[in-house]
């Protein structure tokens, strides 16, 4: 609430202090008298705030604008206006800029008063003179030497200082005192006695006293010159000799300052700098962009000179200062830093486990699933529930099934198969053509080449290592036979050492002297002696197949480090293709080596299936799409044989080993894995639909389980199929009429036939088998030597071994009660049956007593489900939302895109209508002062009209009364 | 005389060429055609019939079908009763009528011909016979030429060579499309499949007795095969508008001219006669158009064929079509009562598949069927999960519980078989399990103790072997194996079992959105699924095999 008039002019005076306790009129005389503030100083002063109080007290000056309506809450602006006041301001500032733009406005030049402290009214004029005297002395002392002729001017000659020459220091004339002997020009001696009538003073003596002669001095100062002279020569020599040593020794050290040398820069692939170093980094590319750049200048600047002194040069001073390198690690970090990167690699696996979104891209899977998972309120109406197609990643069931499968390939990264295969065919066979064409020596430089490379990029690769990312380089191929690439990586000579014996002969030969191989790396070694080094990298099984044609299974884990080692991605672009190619045909010929080899190769295969992970790991994606690609066909040819009534579909040895390769190299915990989890389907289907007809399909399946616990063995996962098939084996595996019909034993599991001939033991010679461990060479075998009762009941034991371990491995599921109640009923069974081997008896034993163990052990420890033990769901509310200390200029839109929208569209419409009235006003003022100066004009020019009339007035007036004057006196003339 | 001698000779030389004969029999058409007297190179004809080559088998029915046409419209066959012997006219039209005879005879024949390309022209030379001689019949009042079709009709059911140009022929061009074929289709073949079984009711039963087991297999391929592709049946009588032999409505019948019929028929064809026959007779408006009538053929038919004696295959295809195709066209569907409580009760696949013909005649045909739940309870059984049949049944199953008035004891039975099968199952099957147990679980929530108990008890005391689902305590049990489910191998089927987990917030899941899975198309799925990133490896290199 405004105070009234009255009051306000009170406070005013009072806070003024021309009324009340401190005015003046309450002064005592007393105080008055002490010279206390009194009135001669203190008069104007009031003076001029009563003046001020009365203008701002003016009501005419005030503008108010009466509400109609008065609203609650609301707070208006501009309801008082001092309109005189703000149009005032307005005019002073129109004045200041739009007057002077006025006046400009259609003309070019003009003067700016830039003289100091001009436009400065605080200035007194003694300040304003001495600033300008500083800033006279300044500029004088600064640039002012240009074109300043009374100053010394600096002469010179072809761009030589001509000041220095003053002193002819440098001329051959030696006159200067201190170094006569070393400049070898004439004596100063000799000067002072024989130049310029010197020797007047008197004649030089020889040893003999006698008075030199004239040609004898001459012939002295000749012999005299002519020794430093030579003396000078022979410096210059040395001087030379010393300098080329120099620039030797210097190419020699220029690699380990780290010039860029441009040549080796091209060779060696471009690292990619840490994010600490790449501010450093990109100031050094800058450096270097302009290094190019003046290159080129200078290039063309002086083309013809052969300067290659200048260059380098040139280069020294342009160059990259040697860095500091990383000190060496010691042994305890490094083993710290191999725990952590172990540990890293560890947590996130269990991520992937539990099904969690590894880290990176963490935030983003985050933020998607709250978005997804938030609770739905009332508000909802059910919308989203429309749209939650396929929220489990399902699929489209049978009906998608009729497209045309292909696996999604990301494109442009993986080149089709058969085109990449295709063009580096072509690329090979010219490749054959070369190396057919020269001879072996060709190969040996390739490896020096390689060598020289290598040593270039050594202290990048470590930095490299130290980086983390050691999956880039060439730590991949440190898996010498039974060597962890952790061991590799520990001891850092280690790995170098065989980096570089992977690549040369020789310098392996050095390793063995040096003692550092251990007992199978001598043996590779001694295989490797007889070996040839380089081999064409295979782009088909049969190419391979022709390499290692005559070479022993043993070494072929051998060849394949060292065509992988020859085509190391690294060392050239194509090699990655290469690779790509190389990579299905390994894989091929370790599914055929397993299962053609009489017997089972399981050393080789293990030191092949290094590779195949190494490989793997570095070729990514493509790896990915071979293997899915192979998996696909897999499952075709199931479902055809699955189709046909003559074949089990059971997989066989080359399967097998594929599927065990695909265990090997993946991580097979993962929750979903691009890989293992439709190999996982596969191998399930494969159980799960499969009949088994004769004893080489229970092996198979058996197998498959072993495969399914492998793949298992850290996550714990569930596997029906496997149960299944296991409860179904021991029946068909079981004597005739052990198991009658299903209720035979307890518990569920689908069986469709219960008899088998084929694959139930037969009574005869049972007693006497013993169990042998299966192999995937028993695929090679004929049917009708695996039906023999030995294979059946090592299949038996195999599966209670398998029913075992699956029991161990789910121990901890709550229902295992439920899923264990079938085998263990089944092994319970064949206890009773007499006539089987003691030995598998004994085995059936433990197995049953342990499944049941655990069985009484898991149902001991379970509870009721509890799996709503939510926090309730609160009921959603309908009453609507109440902001507290409301306020109706206030926007309270709860979607924030909308209310910046409307905000920006306000501020928008404020801004164009306090524009609109600017502009107005300025229109305003600008007619307003061109009348103004019209009317100036108009006026001064009427007062000069009117000035010159008034004189031509005066003039005629004159001649009037000139005229009247003759005319009078002519008439006086005329009267006279 | 010369022109047959001729002709005998050149069909037994052999090596005479097939063109030759075929111009010859061109020569031969056109003479009959020329004059009558040319009537005796009927006899070469009909000899040309039997010929090796088909081609020329092909020309001379078609010459044959040339000049019998006229002769069958405009009734020169026909012998009238009063007749004498020694006229010479009706000794013509005899001789005729017998080589008539003969000439269909060797049509019926060449049904079962292995030659698709001969099978089919019979079929329509045969089918345009009767289409003429129907017209000719129709001359006062109309009728149908049943005696030559039920000829037809009955080598068709015998055919051994059956072939699929002929069954699509037959089926969708004439049976499925004109409803006065298929009328009598199905009457001839219910006679047909009655006379081969034994069973027709006719005074002379003795004259044709029981067909070996083989024939019998064959007639209930082809009548099956025939039947199962015949899906125009008409449901309004307004439907019934599209006739092979002229529209009957003209001249509706009232008075059976079966002794105008007995022109074409011996004697041993009389009872035949008689089933083609006898429907005239009856109705007064006219079987072909009641649709009632249609309906009881199709009917009588069915049933004559479901007498046969049935293989699994053919058992499954009828029950697979049996809701859909014939029930719905049956006077009295409760006649299918006792086949369909046979086959739900023999167990296994055809159990699962009875399933929906016992619930069209449940729900719409007031079957009252004791024990429904309790066998429906015992079809869970440990197979059920792995047929291939199980999308169907699940789908009708959810029907069956979608009361929400059953006795949750009954609810939390069928819960928990299906839970304890689901531990034993392919990932396919779980997941319409999962969805499935969470909709019962919403429209029953006191089952809700299932997957979140209070009681303190361990073991679990569901009684799996108990074939009463109100007895087998499944009430106080717990589900552990759809907790054990969460940890499944495939992660659909982990995250889908996760969902008992969360607040029960939605209302239901389609269940026809689980359906339609298999190994194939989950591992498709997996297959064909957007990559993001680059797949895992293991932790640390292999170390060995």
């Amino acid at each position: 609430m405004a105070k009234s008039a009255l009051y306000r002019l009170k406070s005013s005076l009072k806070e003024a202090g021309a009324i009340g306790p401190k005015s003046r009129a309450s002064l005592s005389k007393k105080d008055r008298k002490k010279g206390r503030p009194t009135a001669a100083s203190a008069k104007n002063d009031l003076n001029k705030k009563l003046e001020h109080i009365r203008e701002s007290m003016n009501p005419f000056e005030v503008k108010v604008t009466r509400q109609k309506h008065d609203i609650l809450g609301r707070k208006t602006k501009g309801v008082q206006g001092n309109p005189t006041l703000s149009k005032q301001v307005g005019e002073e500032n129109r004045r200041k800029t739009l007057l002077q733009e006025l006046q400009k406005k259609k003309k070019a030049g003009g003067l700016v008063d830039r003289r100091f402290g001009e436009s400065n009214p605080n200035m007194t004029p003694e300040e304003k003179m001495l600033e300008r005297f500083t800033h006279e002395k300044q500029t004088k002392a600064k640039g002012g030497a240009m074109f300043n002729l009374e100053e010394e001017a600096d002469l010179t000659h072809y761009g030589q200082s001509l000041a220095g020459l003053d002193t002819f220091d440098e001329t051959e004339l030696g006159f200067s005192d201190d170094d006569e002997g070393d400049r070898g020009a004439i004596g100063g001696d000799i000067v002072s006695h024989s130049h310029f009538g010197g020797f007047e003073e008197g004649e030089p003596v020889d040893e003999d006293g006698r008075p030199k002669s004239k040609a004898e001095i001459m012939k002295e100062v000749i012999a005299k010159s002519k020794f430093h002279k030579y003396e000078r020569q022979k410096e210059k020599e040395e001087m030379l000799d010393i300098t080329k040593e120099l620039d030797d020794e210097l190419e020699g050290i220029r690699g380990l300052l780290g010039f860029s040398n441009p040549d080796a820069e091209e060779r060696r692939p471009k690292r990619t700098p840490l994010p600490s170093q790449k501010s450093t980094v990109n100031r050094a590319l800058d450096r270097m962009a302009d290094e190019e750049k003046l290159k080129t200048d200078r290039e063309t600047l002086d083309k013809g000179f052969d300067d290659s002194y200048d260059q380098h040069i040139r280069e020294l001073a342009f160059d990259r200062r040697a860095q500091p390198q990383d000190r060496l690690k010691t042994e305890e970090e490094t083993a710290q830093e191999e725990a952590e990167k172990l540990e890293k690699a560890e947590k996130a696996r269990k991520r992937r486990m539990e099904g969690l979104a590894v880290e990176e891209n963490d935030k983003e899977v985050g933020g998607y699933k709250k978005r997804r998972k938030a609770l739905p309120t009332g508000d909802d109406l059910g919308d989203d529930f429309l749209n939650e197609d396929d929220e489990f990643g399902l699929g489209a069931g049978l009906d998608a099934q009729s497209g045309d499968f292909k696996v999604v390939s990301k494109p442009g990264r993986m080149p089709s198969k058969k085109r990449a295969r295709t063009e580096a065919q072509a690329e090979s066979d010219e490749e054959d053509e070369e190396m057919e064409g020269e001879d072996e020596d060709e190969g040996e430089d390739e490896e020096e080449d390689e060598e020289e490379g290598e040593s270039g990029d050594e202290d990048e690769d470590e930095d490299e290592e130290e980086d983390g990312d050691s999956d880039d380089d060439f730590s991949d191929l440190d898996i010498e036979e039974g060597k962890s690439p952790a061991n590799a990586t520990s001891d850092d000579e280690n790995s170098d050492d065989d980096m570089n014996d992977m690549s040369s002969a020789p310098k392996s030969k050095k390793a063995t002297k040096a003692g550092m191989a251990s007992a199978p790396n001598a043996d590779a070694l001694a295989a490797a002696a007889e070996l040839p080094y380089t081999f064409p990298c295979p782009t088909s099984l049969e190419d391979f197949m022709s390499i290692v044609k005559d070479i022993a299974l043993k070494d072929v884990p051998t060849v394949v480090h060292r065509i992988r080692a020859l085509h190391h991605p690294k060392l050239s672009v194509q090699n990655k293709e290469k690779m790509q190619l190389f990579y299905p045909v390994l894989i091929e010929y370790m599914m055929q080596i397993a299962s053609e080899e009489p017997e089972h190769p399981t050393e080789v295969l293990g030191k092949l299936v290094r590779h195949v992970y190494a490989m793997t790991a570095q070729l990514g994606d493509y790896a990915t799409s071979h293997n899915l690609e192979l998996l696909g066909a897999f499952e075709e040819e199931l479902m055809k044989e699955l189709g046909s009534a003559t074949r089990s579909g059971f997989p066989k040895a080359e399967k097998l080993t594929f599927l065990h390769i695909l265990g090997k190299i993946y991580s097979t915990s993962d929750f979903q894995h691009q890989v293992i989890t439709p190999a996982q389907l596969l191998m399930s289907q494969y159980l799960g639909q499969c009949q088994a007809a004769n004893i080489k399909d229970t092996i198979s399946g058996l197998m498959l389980c072993r495969l399914f616990l492998n793949y298992q063995a850290l996550s714990k996962r569930i596997v029906p199929e496997t149960l299944n098939f296991l409860c179904s084996t021991l029946v068909h595996l079981a004597p005739k009429d052990t198991f009658k019909d299903e209720s035979s034993w307890k518990g569920v599991f689908p069986i469709v036939e219960i008899n088998k001939p084929t694959l139930q033991m037969t009574t005869k010679g049972l007693e006497s088998a013993e169990a042998k461990p299966l192999s995937v060479a028993l695929f090679t075998m004929k049917d009708a030597s695996l039906s023999k009762n030995i294979y059946k009941v090592s299949a038996m034991s195999e599966t209670v071994d398998l029913l075992l371990n699956f029991a161990l491995l789910y121990s901890t599921s709550t229902a295992f009660k439920e899923m264990f109640e079938a085998p263990s009923s089944l092994l319970k069974t064949l206890l009773s049956v007499d006539r089987l081997p003691a030995s598998l008896k004994t085995q059936i034993e433990q197995a049953q007593d342990r499944i049941e163990k655990l069985s009484t052990f898991a149902t001991e420890g379970r509870a009721p489900l509890k799996l709503q033990d939510h926090k309730p769901v609160p009921i959603a509310s309908y009453v609507p939302k109440f902001e507290e200390g409301y306020s109706v200029d206030k926007h309270y839109d709860p979607d924030v895109e909308r209310a910046q929208a409307h905000k920006l569209q306000v501020q928008y419409k404020k801004e164009k209508k306090g524009a609109v009235r600017e502009l107005r006003k300025d229109a305003q003022f600008v007619a307003r002062e061109k009348l103004r100066v019209q009317r100036e004009k108009d006026s001064e020019y009427n007062a000069r009209i009117k000035g010159i009339m008034s004189g031509l007035e005066a003039d005629q007036g004159e001649k009037n009364a000139e005229a009247r004057l003759k005319n009078t006196k002519k008439m006086k003339s005329k009267r006279g | 005389m010369a022109v047959p001698k001729q002709a005998r000779a050149s069909s037994n030389s052999a090596v005479k060429n097939g063109k030759e004969i075929v111009e010859q029999i061109r020569s031969m058409e056109s003479q009959i055609a020329e004059s009558k007297t040319n009537l005796n190179n009927l006899a070469p004809l009909l000899q040309f019939c039997q010929h090796d080559n088909p081609k020329v088998i092909h020309a001379a029915i078609h010459a044959l079908f040339r000049v019998f046409s006229p002769m069958v419209s405009e009734g020169e066959l026909r012998v009238s009763k009063k007749a004498t012997e020694g006229d010479s006219k009706a000794a013509v039209a005899m001789w005729l009528r017998e080589n008539y005879k003969k000439f269909t005879k060797r049509l019926c024949e060449l049904l079962d011909s292995t030659e698709p390309g001969l099978q089919i022209p019979a079929l329509k030379i045969l089918l345009d016979l009767v289409k003429l001689e129907s017209a000719d019949l129709s001359r006062q009042e109309y009728n149908f030429a049943n005696a030559l079709y039920l000829k037809t009709v009955e080598s068709l059911l015998y055919s051994t060579n059956m072939s699929e140009p002929l069954m699509q022929e037959f089926s969708q061009k004439f049976v499925g499309f004109y409803d006065d074929l298929r009328f009598y289709f199905l009457k001839n073949a219910a006679f047909v499949i009655n006379v081969a079984l034994g069973q027709h009711p006719t005074k002379n039963q003795k004259a044709i007795g029981k067909v070996s087991q083989e024939k019998l297999a064959v007639l209930l391929d082809n009548s099956f095969g025939i039947l199962e592709s015949l899906n125009s049946m008409p449901t309004d009588a307004k439907e019934l508008d599209e006739f092979w032999a002229g529209s009957p409505d003209t001249g509706a019948s009232k008075k059976s001219n079966s002794g105008e019929m007995s022109q074409f028929s011996d004697s041993e064809d009389e009872d035949m006669e008689e089933a083609g026959a006898a429907s005239n007779k009856s109705t007064g408006k006219g079987p072909l158009l009641s649709l009632h009538s249609h309906r009881r053929a199709f009917s009588d038919c069915w049933i004559a064929v479901l007498k046969l004696p049935f293989t699994q295959t053919m058992y499954k295809k009828t029950l697979l079509i049996i809701h859909k195709r014939i029930i719905p066209h049956l006077p009295r569907p409760v006649v299918l009562m006792d086949f369909l409580t046979d086959s739900y009760n023999s167990g296994g696949a055809i159990s699962l598949l009875a399933l929906k013909g016992l619930f069209v005649l449940i729900t719409e045909h007031n079957l009252d069927y004791p024990d429904f739940f309790q066998k429906l309870y015992l079809l869970f059984d440990h197979n059920l999960m792995h047929a291939k049949y199980r999308a169907r049944f699940f789908s009708q199953v959810d029907i069956f519980l979608s009361s929400p008035l059953l006795p949750a004891t009954l609810v939390a039975a069928f819960i928990k078989r299906m839970a304890r099968l689901s531990l034993s199952s392919p990932p396919a099957s779980i997941v319409i399990t999962v969805p499935f147990i969470y909709n019962l679980l919403k429209r029953h929530p006191t089952c809700m103790q299932l997957i979140h108990g209070s009681a303190n008890q361990t073991n679990d005391c569901y009684d799996h072997s108990e074939r009463d689902p109100m007895k087998c305590n499944a009430f106080n049990s717990s589900l552990w194996e759809l907790q054990t489910l969460q940890n499944h191998f495939a992660p659909n089927v982990a995250t889908l079992a996760k969902i008992f987990n969360e607040q029960f917030t939605k209302p239901s899941y389609n269940l026809e959105d689980f359906l339609d899975h298999t190994y194939s198309s989950m591992f498709r799925n997996e297959l064909t699924k957007k990559r993001r990133g680059e797949a895992a490896v293991a932790l640390e290199a292999p170390t060995g095999w």
